[in-house]
């Protein structure tokens, strides 16, 4: 619902109200009333959403095939002792609504059940490898942002220069990640020895995969990023700004990329989610630790609890970066902060 | 005043021959031909013409703004003693800011929207390095807005300019352009979509800085503002200078017909009862003004009567924006407070008032559009407020718009014929009679029948504005809601469309509610008038005694910030 609610947001440059009609008024002193309630509502939502994705979560449960008991165990290891520590460990010989609430307790109390394949707890699981594959998302999409700044503010508007760069986002955006993965490690890693090969041990190990998940984001974004800075070179300020005397790249940075940056911010959110995906593969190419493998081996293992797990973790990345992205906007765009 | 500043005398702006043109289909198209132009210092020169006179593309050359296509030469271009014309981008960049100041018109699209005012007045400090450090910048950006007569700077500085008000933004823009001290302020319409009082706030700012010895280049489509502060105007027609002079000659005695029929055209007191168009002008003479003939106004019908019309806005609702903040009150905004009007058959009525004074939301009730929340409106007898709209659409033929700006109340994919006829269909007129209709209202308005399938897109503003007309006139309304017919159009062409309405009256007999923020149009056009500011009728009367004799002090405030063109 937060998501879809960013969708509105970016109204980028729409003249706020008829020109005639614009002007004595007295304005608000102050500047940013009305902020607070915005960023109330924004968190409120995300709360509901990550209730609503709790709930999900426990109704999957209970409609799994056979009971909830069979889809918490996997046939491997059904044991009568497994079976009836499950059924004590989730409560399951209580009646429904009890169940939902200790659920919803125990998740608020961190406690995501045990994983049946590696016998710890689910936090512990996911916790352990998280490190790595935040450092991963963070400095893949790092990398898709920056090249795409440098890549439109550069060609925005210079027709020749952004129909090439155009043409070369394209051909980015349709090279699966595995792929660039495979040749990037084969061009650097296996023939240069820039890189290591595999693993996760400093900043040279991150460098490739960084940019492999990066890459394909690149495109995207800076598609995006200069049609949002050609159509803020159109706007008549942009003449004001140039009239002050200031270079054409003093007025990208400072004026165009901010305007730009609206709907990309909103973008971004949106990426976020393709972006676990890409993270799943490129870990697996690059063999590096992190939530990706465990994911895959507890999805070929019918490891419920820690699939579950990495659904409910999911959702709150989702939640979060979509919230942030909310503030992010109205950071950026003042009249966002005074629109309901 | 003459040039008072310095003792050097040498032009901040020598200009010779400057050509500009720009590319067309064919070949290329000038803008400007055989310019010739002095600035002294600590003079205001200003530029006068109507849209494509080539008087916005010379401001944009002095400051090396012209856009990348277009093609210029000059014999000589000096810009504060240096010749530019051969000038790089970066010595461009020196100069801009530094040497030429730059105020465009309409502040708030002229300011970005993300950044707060102080930040964009430091632009110009930092980028030339005028005051180094965060806190010597800022406290610069607080006296610049000082001097320009922002109260708070502290305040305002930190504001973007959705918060600010018109004219706060115009001070702003102005305190950017000035923030370098330039040898030379470029002026773009400096008071274009501005209220009367505020334009008249900003005038008297131009004209203090012009004391403080600023070189002032003003640019304007409008007479008057120009003969409130400059000391030479130059006339621009068609890419030439046509006349120029001393400020009081030109516009006392002008030597050109076309500037005379540019004085001519500008509605006012002194124009009442005569048409503002001079077709019978000769060169020479001294334009005679030919006389209206309209039928006094019939007291005995009335066509049109509100009493104590009351909105009130949730906050939410559609109110016109500038208020909201204003008189936001418990999130409601009184926009209509107890206005009372009657329009009799062949009556012109005008309404006067600023923005936010709640003027479109009377004319939107008066149109059928909102409903009053208290109150009630009556056409030609028949209840038109409180009724269903299955009762008033029988009525609504009665009572037709002419919108400001015409080409968006217009479908896009219509043709004229096909708009003209939109109003027709309501009445279920059809068929032959329906395109007999329309071929006569367009005669009416002046437009043969050669513009049936023409697209709105391909009409100047003055033909588009005629097609709204005949649109309006087509199903014999009773009365027609012109909502400021004439604010976007040049003033020759608000001539002819004003002229226009006036003998489609005297033909027709119609009535027409006028609203505008012009007061000398409003005082040309109409019989009576009601001035509006807050939502509430503060004076009402006959044109010549609201306007020669106001009573409240909100009218005098008004027509003294006129500007007047003397004589």
């Amino acid at each position: 619902m937060t998501a879809l609610d960013t969708q509105a947001a970016p109204t980028v440059d729409a003249p706020l109200a008829p020109t005639v009609d614009a002007a004595p008024s007295r304005a608000r002193v102050g500047g940013r009333t009305g902020t607070p309630g915005v960023v109330g509502r924004r968190l409120l939502g995300t709360v509901l959403v990550l209730w609503a994705s709790v709930t999900v979560a426990f109704v999957a449960l209970q409609l799994a095939p056979g009971s909830a008991v069979d889809a918490l165990v996997p046939p491997t290891v059904r044991t009568p002792e497994a079976l009836a520590a499950v059924t004590a460990e989730w409560g399951l010989d209580r009646p429904l609504v009890q169940q939902y609430g200790d659920y919803v307790v125990r998740l608020l109390h961190g406690d995501l059940g045990t994983s049946y394949q590696l016998h710890r707890p689910v936090i512990d699981v996911i916790g352990s490898q998280m490190g790595p594959t935040v450092q991963l998302a963070t400095a893949g999409l790092g990398v898709a942002v920056l090249l795409a700044v440098i890549l439109a503010v550069s060609t925005a508007g210079r027709p020749w220069a952004s129909r090439i760069a155009g043409g070369a986002e394209l051909a980015i955006v349709s090279i699966p990640e595995f792929w660039l993965g495979i040749v990037l490690l084969f061009v650097f890693s296996f023939s240069l020895g820039w890189f290591p090969v595999a693993g996760a041990g400093g900043v040279s190990s991150l460098v490739l995969p960084a940019v492999a998940l990066g890459l394909g984001l690149v495109g995207l974004i800076s598609q995006v990023l200069r049609e949002g800075v050609e159509r803020s070179l159109e706007q008549p300020y942009t003449l004001s700004v140039r009239a002050r005397g200031v270079s054409e790249t003093g007025l990208r940075l400072r004026h165009s990329l901010r305007h730009a940056s609206l709907p990309v911010v909103t973008l971004l959110g949106w990426l976020v989610g393709g972006l676990l995906g890409g993270v799943i593969i490129v870990e697996q190419v690059f063999g590096r630790p992190g939530i990706g493998v465990v994911a895959l081996q507890a999805a070929q293992a019918r490891d419920l609890p820690v699939v579950l797990g990495i659904a409910l973790l999911s959702a709150l990345v989702y939640v979060t970066v979509n919230t942030a992205v909310d503030l992010l906007a109205l950071l950026i765009d003042p009249r966002l902060r005074s629109r309901s | 005043m003459t040039s008072t500043a310095s003792g050097h005398d040498a032009p901040v702006v020598s200009v010779r021959n400057l050509r500009i043109a720009f590319p067309g289909t064919d070949g290329p198209v000038p803008a400007v031909h055989g310019l010739d132009l002095d600035v002294e210092p600590g003079t205001c020169v200003a530029i006068v013409g109507e849209s494509g006179s080539g008087k916005t593309v010379t401001a944009r050359a002095l400051a090396g703004l012209l856009p990348a296509t277009a093609a210029w030469s000059a014999d000589r271009f000096d810009v504060a003693g240096q010749d530019v014309r051969s000038a790089g981008e970066r010595t461009w960049r020196r100069l801009r800011g530094r040497t030429v100041g730059f105020v465009l018109q309409d502040a708030l699209v002229s300011l970005d929207p993300l950044r707060p005012l102080g930040a964009e007045i430091g632009e110009t400090l930092r980028t030339h390095r005028i005051v180094r450090g965060r806190g010597a910048v800022r406290e610069r950006v607080h006296e610049l807005l000082a001097s320009v007569g922002v109260p708070q700077p502290e305040v305002r500085a930190r504001q973007y300019p959705h918060q600010l008000s018109g004219g706060l933004r115009q001070r702003g823009l102005i305190a950017a352009g000035l923030a370098g001290s330039p040898a030379l302020l470029v002026a773009d319409e400096p008071t274009t979509a501005l209220d009367v009082t505020v334009q008249a706030q900003i005038l008297d700012l131009l004209a203090l800085e012009k004391t403080r010895g600023v070189t002032i280049l003003l640019i304007s489509h409008d007479l008057a503002v120009v003969a409130r502060i400059a000391d030479r105007v130059l006339v621009m027609r068609h890419g030439e200078v046509v006349e120029q002079g001393a400020a009081q000659d030109v516009l006392r005695r002008p030597a050109h017909a076309y500037t005379r029929e540019l004085l001519h055209a500008v509605p006012s007191a002194a124009s009442r009862g005569f048409r503002l168009g001079s077709e019978a002008t000769s060169s020479t003479s001294v334009t005679a003004r030919v006389p209206l003939v309209r039928p006094a106004p019939d007291r005995s019908a009335v066509v049109l009567s509100a009493d104590h019309l009351h909105k009130t806005f949730r906050s939410h609702g559609r109110a016109p924006r500038a208020r909201q903040d204003a008189e936001r009150r418990h999130g409601e905004i009184v926009a209509v407070d107890d206005v009372s009007l009657q329009v009799v058959r062949g009556e012109t009525v005008g309404i006067v008032g600023e923005s936010g004074s709640g003027k479109t939301t009377v004319a939107r009730i008066v149109l059928g559009l909102v409903e009053p929340d208290a109150g009630t409106v009556t056409v030609n007898g028949q209840p038109w407020t409180g009724v269903p709209e299955s009762r008033r659409r029988r009525l609504r033929k009665d009572v037709q718009l002419i919108a400001q700006d015409p080409l968006s109340s217009f479908d896009p994919r219509y043709t004229v014929g096909r708009i003209v006829a939109e109003s027709l269909d309501a009445v279920g007129v059809r068929g032959d009679e329906r395109r007999r209709r329309v071929l006569e209202v367009l005669d009416r308005v002046q437009l043969g029948a050669s513009y049936v399938g023409r697209h709105p897109r391909t009409l100047s503003g003055g033909q588009r504005q005629r097609v709204s007309i005949a649109r309006a006139l087509a199903p014999h309304p009773a009365l027609l809601v012109a909502d400021e017919p004439v604010s976007a159009l040049d003033v020759s062409v608000q001539a002819g469309i004003l002229d226009l309405l006036a003998e489609l009256q005297t033909e027709t007999g119609t009535s027409v509610l006028f609203i505008s923020h012009d007061l000398g149009v409003v005082h040309h056009v109409a019989d009576r008038v009601l001035v509006m500011t807050g939502g509430r009728v503060v004076e009402q009367g006959g044109v010549d005694d609201v306007f020669h004799r106001p009573t409240h002090e909100y009218t005098r405030t008004l027509v003294g910030a006129l500007p007047a063109l003397g004589a």
